[in-house]
């Protein structure tokens, strides 16, 4: 009797023993819906790159759960609809992890398909890697059991942002610039609200929203703007329409300062060139001289593939996938999404927590400025000579913002 | 004031550019009697071959080697095609036009890509064609190409200064569409 229980005991050992070991060397095939092409697509192709990069230095040992991370990619142009169809394909093919980030307006009608999906095909399920869409809203009032979130969204940004507007007291009037969507729009009202909260005496002096990646000539919103008499512009514009906006202000001697999210994205360093030193900011999940791992790896980024490895939040996001696997013992996403509740991990920059109950991963934010690259801060932006360095950390509870998500779990 | 005429100057040369894209249009329309489906798909073949022929000869050149190229590839499919359906009637050179768009639009693809291309006019045309210098007290002063920095930057903190500079590439592209004007 005692014999037979050893004898059960010790097969079960071995048979848990074995479901551990039957993911080492698994493959995930994740697959990212994104523009590829069109005047956004330069941005989306640096960041194919990116995950190319980033999936392969992840992979076997380079996860606790030992899997291989494989990432696929399909041309949204921009479109929401496009991106449906593409879910669709996705879906079709066997993918259970889609990675977006481009674009709110598509992360909000994915969420929506996606949970749906998963309501009605158990057995199926889907996780959704939002890798950029910084509308607060997904983890606020839209926000999904099956939605994550890697980047800081437009609430923790516009956080740090207003902390370090606050100090700067030669800032007296603000313009805000948009895109005309749900990003944009959410910009200019965190903007407002947090300004109204820190610096009461600054005044708001305009206001644009323009259409999406559609402007080409950007020479009446800054006639506008110098008009306003504005010493500094706060924008969440992104790829061309970041590019050209600061060009054209450029071109229509604007010397006041510009508060942006995205300076680092492909496209617009070049449109910089050695101008607006000490004049451009960037708030964002990462910077360009933070030494340490991520450092090395945007040299060899470099000098493999020419490019800037400035979506630093992709790392995060094997970091916590490897993490949750391992936890969960398993590559499937309802065991892989419950395991990434609440998951801390040790990331390139320190520990970052997956936020139970909204899924926004909480993480340091940096606020960075446009200066020539010299001494520590050497790393050249798009061989530009100019690089973003880091003028401001803010660790993870000074971004941390509250959420009112009621998120229903399966 | 600056922003007054900067910014007519701004609709104006919008305007002029339209222009440009238009008279095309309508010559074709009023001379032929056909409607040109295919005009915006020559108007941006043209940008990418003069791109192209710029990256070899320079931008000079390319400025007028362009036009002719494109032209010659308008006057071929005339006498190729167009020309054989012109006995069909309005709908059929419609049709065929229709149809070239699209050929063009995916050629331009298959050979230029679908990205956004990287063009840097000549260092002529790099920087303001003038600049508008509004002073509160001394009033508005025209300067031809960029003002120097330290008559952009107020002395004095009452002093409301704004230097407005106008980009010469687009003076130049406003000069070249006005002699298209006149030439018509």
């Amino acid at each position: 009797m005692k014999f037979a229980f050893k004898l059960i005991a010790v097969s079960a050992a071995f048979l848990c023993a074995g479901a551990a070991m039957a993911q080492k060397g698994e493959t995930v095939k994740m697959l990212r819906i994104d523009p590829l092409s069109g005047l956004l697509g330069p941005v989306g192709l640096n960041q194919q790159k990116s995950y190319q990069y980033l999936a392969e230095k992840f992979s076997g040992d380079g996860n606790p759960a030992g899997v291989k991370f494989e990432v696929s990619f399909i041309d949204n142009k921009l479109s929401p609809t496009e991106s449906l169809n593409a879910l669709k394909t996705a879906i079709d093919q066997g993918v259970r992890y889609i990675v977006q980030g481009n674009g709110s307006s598509v992360a909000l009608a994915l969420t929506d398909a996606i949970s749906k999906h998963n309501e009605r095909n158990p057995g199926k399920e889907v996780i959704f890697i939002n890798d950029s869409a910084v509308d607060p809203d997904l983890t606020n009032s839209k926000c999904s059991y099956w939605h994550f979130r890697f980047d800081a969204d437009t609430s923790m940004k516009m956080e740090a942002l207003s902390s370090f507007m606050e100090a700067q007291k030669d800032i007296k009037k603000v313009y805000i610039l948009g895109q005309n969507y749900s990003h944009g729009v959410q910009v200019a009202k965190y903007a407002k609200e947090t300004l109204a909260r820190k610096r009461p005496d600054i005044e708001i002096v305009g206001q644009d929203l323009h259409p999406l990646a559609q402007v080409r000539d950007f020479a009446p919103y800054i006639a506008k703007i110098k008009a306003s008499g504005a010493d500094s512009v706060i924008t969440g514009n992104w790829g061309s329409d970041l590019s050209l906006f600061i060009k054209a202000a450029n071109e229509g001697g604007y010397t006041g300062k510009i508060f942006t999210y995205y300076t680092a994205a492909a496209g617009t360093p070049s449109a910089l060139g050695s101008t607006g030193a000490g004049r451009i900011f960037q708030v964002g999940v990462g910077s360009l001289n933070m030494g340490g791992q991520m450092e090395k790896w945007m040299k060899e980024f470099n000098t493999k593939t020419g490019g800037d490895l400035t979506s630093v939040q992709f790392a995060h996001i094997f970091a916590v996938l490897g993490g949750a696997m391992a936890k969960a013992k398993s590559t499937d996403p309802v065991k892989v999404a419950a395991a990434m509740e609440g998951l801390k991990v040790k990331s390139f920059n320190g520990e970052i927590e997956m936020r139970k109950s909204d899924h926004q991963l909480q993480q340091p934010l940096y606020m960075t400025v446009w200066q020539k690259a010299e001494g520590k801060n050497s790393y050249s932006l798009e061989n530009t000579g100019m690089t973003l360095a880091t003028v401001k950390e803010y660790p993870n509870f000074v971004s941390s913002t509250p959420t009112s998500c009621q998120m229903k779990r399966p | 004031m600056e922003f007054f005429i900067i910014s007519m100057l701004n609709g104006l040369s919008y305007g002029l550019l339209l222009f440009m894209l238009s008279s095309g249009l309508t010559l074709i329309f009023s001379m032929m009697g056909v409607l040109n489906f295919a005009h915006a798909s020559f108007y941006m073949l043209g940008a990418y071959v003069g791109y192209s022929v710029s990256k070899v000869l320079g931008y000079w050149p390319a400025l007028f080697i362009a036009p002719l190229i494109v032209g010659a590839m308008g006057a071929l499919f005339e006498r190729v095609c167009l020309r054989k359906v012109h006995k069909f009637g309005h709908v059929a050179e419609l049709l065929i036009t229709f149809g070239l768009s699209y050929v063009v639009l995916e050629l331009v693809q298959l050979v230029w890509g679908r990205l956004a291309l990287e063009f840097q006019p000549p260092a002529i045309l790099m920087g303001p064609a003038f600049t508008l210098v509004n002073h509160s007290v001394n009033g508005l002063s025209m300067l031809w190409g960029a003002a120097p920095s330290e008559m952009c930057a107020a002395a004095d903190a009452t002093i409301r200064l704004v230097c407005s500079p106008f980009p010469a590439t687009r003076a130049f592209m406003m000069l070249v569409a006005l002699v298209m004007l006149v030439s018509v």
